[in-house]
């Protein structure tokens, strides 16, 4: 997984490649943690996440909530079969999906 | 029933450390496995989540006293292109049948903890099984390969 991040005045972009696992969630978790500070808006591009798990689902559930606080999270371009992982679990209801 | 079984480097099973980080060397068998029988890409995605949920759980619950070990054996059943993932552990005993699914109906502050990668598992495998043999967790997933 690569994660690779753009800053547009107070909108951050993160852009994931690579599947959201048991070995990259906590990568992923540390590197959104250093980004929450003022970004009002958080959006993570998941063209390139090709799978989540349900340790992708806690950090990306962690990000939401942490951002709720001050500004919002959006996930965008996320392909079918994760969409479907969201579902499943009843996250397509808390989380923003563009 | 002819039963093929794939072998890791001459081996019947891979021998992983039950630690999250060696995730990565099974995620990188199954996905030769794969490639090899041209799985479709959404079956070989959910035995990699399927995968990766349960030995999750083995690292970080089944051995909390210190080290230990995952086994993990891959078949395919040829004539009804039926895969089987099996995990057996030494742990403590734990069938992840017995968890409960999370509730979905309720907002996801009140769920409970934990639950959510076996309820993920249960909803992409056909099958599911559990038994403790010896002093052995053993769990069986198993997929009918559906091409399309």
């Amino acid at each position: 997984m690569t994660i690779q991040t753009e800053k547009n005045g107070n909108v951050l972009t993160v852009i994931v490649d690579g599947s959201i696992d048991t070995v990259t969630a906590p990568t992923l978790e540390k590197e959104l943690e250093s980004l929450y500070e003022g970004a009002e808006e958080m959006i993570i591009d998941m063209a390139k996440v090709d799978y989540v798990s349900s340790a992708g689902l806690r950090v990306i559930l962690g990000a939401d909530r942490q951002m709720n606080d001050h500004g919002k999270l959006i996930l965008r371009n996320v392909i079918e079969d994760v969409k479907e992982v969201f579902e499943m679990t009843g996250f397509d209801e808390i989380l923003t999906i563009e | 029933m002819a039963i093929r079984r794939f072998q890791y480097n001459g081996e019947e099973a891979l021998l992983l450390p039950a630690k999250r980080e060696a995730f990565v060397t099974l995620k990188d068998w199954l996905n030769s496995i794969a490639d090899e029988l041209s799985l479709p890409d959404k079956t070989r995605k959910q035995l990699l989540i399927s995968a990766d949920e349960i030995f999750t759980n083995i690292a970080s619950y089944g051995y909390p006293s210190g080290d230990g070990h995952a086994k993990v054996m891959v078949e395919l059943d040829t004539e009804n292109e039926e895969f089987s993932i099996v995990f057996s552990d030494k742990g403590v005993p734990y069938n992840p049948l017995e968890t409960p699914d999370p509730d979905l109906t309720k907002p996801i502050e009140e769920r409970e903890a934990g639950g959510l990668g076996v309820f993920v598992v249960k909803k992409m495998m056909d099958v599911v099984e559990y038994r403790r043999e010896e002093d052995c967790n053993i769990l069986t997933l198993k997929k009918k390969i559906v091409r399309l």
